[in-house]
């Protein structure tokens, strides 16, 4: 077998020729809507950090469109007997002919990609007010590239099985989405209502005992007893749906999965080489005789009629469920039932043009229903019973600021029980210091997510437990090179530093000596924040140094200067605050002008760190200007002067 | 060669074509015709490759066709319903073809168009439907396919054009040896073009001839005697149609030979002519002698 009798160059380059308008479509007009929404986004200087989600909203929504549109434009002569005729007459097979365009429908595809991130990596390189890891544009090239791909080839296998343009469309989205639609829908207690839904803790030792469990009934303390807590903690879905589905079921149910992308990206890989697989099998057995109809025969047309009101019977059971019984309830079921009769007659009249039997309509109607409903009941009555039993948990991963990723898990009994006690804790003691996200995987592979929320000492022992475990410190990703940190940005307002600075290297020199999980401290001055990209999200690893505050604070007052001194007739100052070591204020007054004269009067002071001292925030374009200074009382008699102390807020 | 053998094709439960056997020798011109619906075009597109058959196959050159890119080399199909990328010119059209027949003759196709007055770079879409059948056939007969395929293959061609088509068409098959089957409604067409003939009726080939040989085995007969006669006179012979109007008959005989006409002057006729069928008469008399009713319409 040669590469000619699989592929046809002349072919290719005929079909891509004459639909040469929708391939420059799809190739351009995505990238170039794109860069200009990232555009208008970067140009009005204030500082900007994209995520991935930023960059891709509009790659995520064409992402239904452009594969399905190419995939029909390329395939289209099978639509009509005439060009049917026209290219299978060709010295051409069948096999050629699909694998000839899924190539080249890929091809498109990465292209356009490859342009989308062409564009946006020029944008990022002509503004500097821009602060990305380009790793990922790369990332987004290789996302939408995968799940482009995937949806193109899904349409393929609609292609090789309907006839018509909207039976393709509603075959593609069943290859897409039903099979996953129906395993949330068997599997996430989101398809069940709040009511039913409880997930059981039961905690059977003594050290994961909640300190203050507030309990308003008796049977509510029987459960106590008994070490039963109820909570409204719900399970992960550990799936990892492909990204065309995972974005419905974020969007259209509000079901958020665990991150897990690469493992989507790897099915969708996979099952576009099935899908090319299948699709081929298909194609080669396709009739082209059946053209302008939905299939060559009705069985299939009722069947896959059928599998389309699949996910409706499903949305409308848990609708009667929720409602309970009653005269309203058999109102309701008989109207959707009205409805879905209607659909199923339109659905005919659309795709085949002519209204299938009654009675078969009828029966196809009744047998997805009774399924659903059995399937749907038999599931419902084992997700009533989810129990996550504390001594189960094999590992509970802390998802921390000084981390890059959440990976870094722990299997120590003792500090999981400590902080399923936290969690199970009506009401925290003390003061809020900081807070965990928590996940846990039973021996069952169940996973579990909630977030905790610690006091002084709390937040000590966990990230004391947590600084000598060897399972969390060999598996949680810290930094391991200044180099993974794409940018830095300091104090209340992200002020970002320049790479080339002094201070970005001495604070990243700074931070590689540091390892394990740090200490934090509440001046808004002192605040790092490193960021780094890392599993397609952008991580923020927080940390206070105090041995760098002299140089923090002559960054802040030079770039405070220079805006002063390049400031323009149009630029405003938006608001001010004013703060100390311990606190921040919002401060308002009648006549800002002696404010300004004094921090220009002073910007060039010598400053000392070891003295007391008071700071000036003001925002300008979005932009945040800090002043700090050494001259206390002046300071303090000038904002005492010149501010109703009434009118003032604090902020923290 | 092409040898179809119990070929059978059915839409839904409908059989199009039925146990249907034939055979088309090379290096000829055969010409298939049969009632609307009789099954040519899809017969055409099963010998193509572009249909498979449900039951039977077919060989050419001892090959099956279906889905056979290499075999497809080999031949070119012109279907009745045309077909061309919106926006190509005449010249682009060629170079499709060009791309896909390894054997395509551009120089050809460019005498072709030259001789046709068809202009290379306008666009398809813009011509009459007669010059975009014009452009097919030439395209087609660029190709130096062995085995050539046109349905409908004169339709909206004015007689000058038609008459220029077909001695193309005789050119390429004395030059490339190729072999030509084609179907039309109009019989007058085939006459004189074509080599075979074969009518497909009910989804089987009814009969298949030279036609030659089909023109000389059928005659028109009008005869008179001198005595009162009818129909049953003439029991040994293969009549396909009698009629009589005073004392004057016209009588439609299938196979008559020297032997036959010994026996008609034998019958001491007043009158006896023998007139030549055309094609389109032959095609009527025997769909006639097969109960389809012509008759009934008129």
């Amino acid at each position: 077998m040669n590469l000619t009798s699989l592929f046809s160059f002349s072919y290719l380059k005929e079909n891509l020729k004459k639909s040469r308008a929708i391939v420059l479509l799809c190739i351009f007009l995505v990238p170039i809507i794109n860069g200009i929404v990232y555009l208008m986004r970067v140009v009005n200087n204030s500082a900007f950090m994209p995520t991935i989600n930023d960059l891709s909203g509009l790659l995520l929504f064409s992402m239904y469109l452009i594969p399905v549109i190419l995939s029909i434009t390329l395939f289209s002569f099978v639509y009509k007997r005439k060009s049917c005729d026209f290219i299978a007459a060709m010295p051409i097979s069948k096999k050629q002919i699909f694998l000839t365009n899924t190539v080249g429908g890929i091809l498109v595809l990465f292209s356009m990609q490859l342009v989308n991130f062409i564009f946006l990596s020029i944008i990022s390189l002509l503004f500097n007010n821009v602060f990305l890891d380009y790793s990922m544009l790369v990332d987004i090239l290789l996302i939408y590239s995968i799940a482009y791909i995937f949806v193109f080839t899904a349409t393929n296998i609609a292609v090789s099985l309907a006839s018509n343009k909207i039976t393709t469309v509603i075959v593609t989205l069943l290859v897409l989405f039903l099979i996953p639609f129906i395993h949330t829908f068997l599997t996430s207690e989101h398809f069940r209502g709040d009511y039913n839904y409880k997930t059981l803790v039961l905690c059977e030792e003594d050290s994961c005992q909640p300190q203050n469990f507030d309990c308003y009934n008796i049977a509510c303390e029987a459960n106590r007893k008994e070490g039963i807590y109820i909570t409204d903690l719900s399970s992960l879905n550990n799936t990892p749906y492909t990204l065309p589905y995972a974005a419905i079921n974020r969007f259209l149910f509000g079901i958020s999965s665990e991150n897990n992308l690469n493992s989507s990206l790897i099915k969708m890989t996979l099952l576009s080489v099935l899908y090319i697989i299948i699709g081929l099998m298909l194609f080669k057995r396709k009739k082209f005789e059946v053209v302008d109809t939905s299939f060559k025969n009705e069985r299939t047309h009722i069947w896959v009629r059928s599998l389309t009101i699949v996910p409706i019977i499903c949305i409308c059971y848990v609708v009667i469920v929720d409602m309970g019984s009653g005269i309203l309830n058999f109102l309701t079921i008989l109207f959707l039932l009205v409805l879905l009769i209607t659909y199923l007659i339109i659905y005919d009249l659309i795709t085949r043009k002519k209204i299938t039997n009654f009675m078969k309509t009828l029966a196809s109607l009744i047998i997805v229903v009774i399924l659903v409903v059995l399937i749907g009941e038999a599931t419902a009555t084992k997700q009533e019973e989810n129990v996550l039993k504390i001594k189960d948990i094999e590992t509970m991963t802390f998802d921390n600021s000084n981390l890059v990723s959440n990976l870094g898990y722990t299997k120590d009994k003792e500090l999981i029980n400590y902080t399923m006690s936290i969690f199970l804790d009506s009401m925290l003691e003390g003061e809020a210091k900081s807070s965990f996200h928590i996940e846990v995987k039973t021996k069952t592979n169940e996973t579990y997510s909630f977030n905790i929320t610690v006091n002084d000492e709390q937040y000590k022992y966990i990230t004391d437990k947590l600084n000598s475990d060897k399972d969390y410190l060999k598996t949680a990703k810290f930094i391991e090179s200044g180099d993974d940190v794409f940018a830095i940005s300091l104090g209340e307002g992200d002020i970002y530093i320049e790479k080339s600075s002094t201070l970005y290297k001495a604070i990243i020199n700074k931070y590689e000596n540091s390892k394990g999980v740090l200490d934090r401290d509440n001046s808004s001055l002192s605040n790092i924040k490193l960021y780094i990209y890392d599993n397609y999200n952008i991580h923020t690893v927080y940390f206070n140094d105090n041995e760098l505050i002299k140089e923090m604070i002559t960054f802040y007052n030079s770039r405070t200067k220079k805006f002063l001194g390049n400031m323009k007739d149009d630029d405003c100052i938006d608001a001010y605050f004013v703060g100390n070591l311990t606190e921040r204020i919002y401060f308002s007054s009648p006549n800002y002008t002696e404010l300004d004269n004094f921090i220009l009067d002073h910007i060039d002071d010598p400053f000392d760190i070891n003295k007391e001292f008071r700071y000036v925030d003001f925002y300008s374009n979005g932009d945040m200007y800090t002043f700090v200074t050494n001259m206390v009382e002046e300071f303090d008699d000038l904002i005492e002067r010149i501010g109703g102390s009434d009118e003032n807020t604090y902020m923290e | 060669m092409i040898r179809i053998d119990k070929l059978s094709k059915r839409y839904d439960k409908d059989y199009v074509l039925n146990d249907l056997n034939c055979s088309i020798k090379d290096n000829s011109i055969y010409g298939l015709v049969g009632a609307n619906g009789s099954g040519k075009s899809t017969l055409l597109r099963i010998i193509m490759g572009i249909y498979e058959p449900d039951k039977g196959n077919i060989l050419v050159d001892d090959e099956l066709v279906y889905d056979n890119e290499v075999m497809k080399q080999k031949m070119v199909f012109i279907p009745d319903d045309l077909f061309f990328y919106p926006g190509y010119t005449l010249l682009d059209t060629a170079k499709y073809y060009a791309s896909m027949y390894k054997n395509f003759d551009m120089a050809y196709l460019k005498e072709l168009a030259s001789l046709l007055n068809l202009d290379l770079n306008k666009k398809i879409s813009t011509f009459s439907k007669g010059m975009k059948r014009q452009c097919a056939l030439i395209c087609a007969i660029a190709t130096n396919a062995d085995y050539m395929f046109f349905d409908e293959t004169f339709d909206g061609l004015d007689p000058v054009i038609r008459n220029t088509m077909k001695k193309a068409l005789i050119k390429q098959m004395n030059k490339k040896n190729t072999t030509i089957v084609m179907t039309s409604h109009n019989l007058r067409e085939l006459e004189d073009i074509c080599d075979n003939l074969g009518l497909l009726y009910k989804g089987g080939i009814l009969f298949e001839s030279e036609i030659d040989t089909i023109k000389t085995n059928m005659f028109k007969v009008q005869i008179s005697l001198d005595r009162e006669f009818s129909e049953s006179d003439f029991k040994d012979f293969n009549i396909l149609n009698f009629r009589k109007q005073g004392s004057v008959a016209t009588i439609i005989i299938k196979d008559l030979d020297g032997k036959g006409k010994e026996k008609l002057e034998k019958m001491n006729p007043i009158i006896l002519d023998y007139l030549t069928l055309t094609l389109e008469e032959v095609f009527i008399y025997e769909m006639e002698a097969l109960g389809y009713e012509f008759n009934k319409f008129v």
